[in-house]
């Protein structure tokens, strides 16, 4: 949790003397304000780049690179995770060993629900992305979880994704100490240095966004998480945000969390409430 | 109350160490008190969130020195990744405010 | 508490391990490093697992440089006093707490002596 230093103490306890005073009894304590956060945060990159809508960070850095966007366009004509998007959606369908199938667990058949995940659990407390909410289905219905990096897992949600395109994104942080709490860790997360490189996720994808890091762009955290999974022509296969944020805090030298842990679905919560309104898009090709 | 567990520890381990280094035995407490010292280190750089990639690999080497009887070897190893976990837990106590001071708006 | 840690382990271990390169370690100047010290200092910055400077600064003929930082050229123009260069190289965040530069000395990526091979190469730009 956020050590509150002296200086906010002060500013807490004005706080209360003035709610005091006012006779309003006790005042909340300075709380989070997602809103007030993606507004701020929207707000950066239009600065940065005027001529640059938000609504085009969902291509990530092809919405900067004209050159580099013609060729990726060429190549989602055709996109190498068409077989990838089908199978998911076969394995949608397939009746589990009791009978029922995801269908039962996601409403719209799996249609349209992208964009709200993640989501918060309040009979678990916990931040749910996509990827929990199909395992748990799985276990409501008897079937062993899968693993994370599973191909079964990337067809699934590569076809939910698929099946919500268009659909704004509209992640919900409720009115819940613990929600607020979650997506507050999240955004502590984004903006920390760790690592023996010190970098910070903002260090390379808010302020530096659009900078090339030797021959490649740095891609823009607006719009990250509206196009996941990815296929990634250089690996040759699907891969998931979490697996994106492992490799990227490996990349600066910490000790990476797993994928689905606390602190990558914290971190998941926060980052998609910043792209909030914007079109979910997955999945998508990227380098 | 952890903290003063461990400098227990490696104060024990500190004033064996002579005794260890005479003896040139890698299995005397000595060196077993600094790899388990160094070792609750990497505990608290992980209860913060901030462990380094490549210290749990370092301390893993270090008991595998230790076990091959190769006591100096131990100790250096160990004295790397300790010097990594305090950077580790420097960084992590300047980020519980630091962070605040990067938020985009 | 953890003074008194670090303390005793340093008493401890001193003598097994004698830390290499620390900060105020003396910095070599352009003119004593023969061209074998100044193409070890290249090869350390341009390496990606050790100085990797491309990533971000364009350095005369590196390929596929980054522009994250400013290019690294005329450094004995910028950087009138070598050893402010090796501090920057060091630790920048000494200077600018917000710097997305990694201290490459004080979070050992790079040990002293690779620092000052680096900054005569850099010296000679």
């Amino acid at each position: 949790m956020i050590r509150r230093g002296g200086r906010r103490g002060g500013v807490v306890a004005a706080g209360l003397l003035t709610g005091a005073l006012l006779g309003l009894g006790f005042p909340a304590p300075a709380r989070a304000d997602p809103e007030a956060d993606r507004i701020g945060f929207r707000s950066y990159f239009q600065q940065r780049f005027p001529d640059v809508p938000a609504e085009a960070w969902i291509d990530g850095m092809y919405a900067i690179d004209e050159g580099a966007r013609q060729q990726w366009q060429e190549i989602e004509d055709f996109p190498p995770y068409e077989f990838t998007v089908e199978e998911g959606q076969a394995l949608f369908q397939d009746p589990f060993g009791d009978g029922r199938s995801y269908g039962d667990c996601f409403p719209d058949a799996g249609r349209g629900i992208r964009q709200r995940y993640p989501r918060f659990d309040s009979e678990t407390g916990e931040v749910e992305t996509l990827e929990v909410a199909i395992n748990g289905c799985r276990a409501r219905h008897g079937e062993p979880a899968l693993s994370y990096d599973s191909k079964e897992m990337l067809a699934l949600t590569a076809w939910i994704a698929y099946a919500s395109r268009g659909r704004p994104m509209a992640v919900e942080v409720p009115d819940d100490a613990r929600a607020l709490a979650a997506y507050e860790e999240g955004k502590r997360f984004y903006y920390t240095k760790r690592g023996r490189l010190d970098m910070a996720c903002v260090d390379c994808h808010g302020r530096y966004a659009g900078a090339f890091i030797r021959g490649d762009h740095l891609s823009a955290s607006l719009g990250h998480p509206t196009h996941f999974p990815v296929y990634r022509l250089k690996l040759g296969g699907m891969v998931s945000l979490h697996k994106r944020f492992h490799g990227c805090i490996r990349d600066v030298g910490a000790e990476p969390f797993d994928e689905q842990s606390r602190e990558f679905r914290r971190l998941e919560y926060f980052l998609t409430y910043m792209s909030n309104g914007l079109e979910a898009n997955g999945p998508a090709v990227r380098k | 109350m952890r903290d003063v567990v461990t400098s227990a520890l490696v104060l024990a381990a500190c004033l064996a160490l002579p005794v260890a280094r005479a003896a040139d035995d890698s299995r005397t407490p000595a060196v077993e008190g600094v790899l388990a010292a160094v070792e609750s280190l990497r505990a608290q750089a992980v209860t913060a969130g901030h462990e380094w990639l490549g210290t749990r690999s370092l301390l893993d080497e270090a008991r595998a020195a230790a076990a091959s009887g190769d006591a100096a070897r131990a100790l250096e190893l160990a004295e790397q990744a300790r010097r990594d976990c305090e950077l580790a837990l420097e960084q992590a106590r300047r980020e519980e405010e630091a962070w605040q001071g990067r938020v985009l708006r | 508490m953890r003074l008194i840690t670090s303390a005793a382990f340093v008493a401890g271990i001193v003598a097994f391990a004698p830390p290499s390169g620390s900060a105020d370690a003396p910095s070599l100047l352009a003119g004593e490093v023969t061209p074998a010290g100044l193409a070890q200092g290249r090869d350390i910055a341009f390496d990606r697992g050790k100085g990797n400077c491309l990533a971000c600064h364009v350095i005369a003929d590196g390929q596929l440089p980054g522009n994250i930082g400013p290019p690294l050229m005329a450094m004995k123009l910028r950087f009138p006093d070598p050893d402010r260069l090796r501090a920057q190289i060091w630790d920048a965040s000494a200077r600018n707490p917000e710097t997305i530069m990694p201290p490459f000395g004080k979070h050992r990526i790079l040990t002293g002596e690779e620092i000052d091979l680096v900054v005569a190469y850099l010296y000679s730009l």
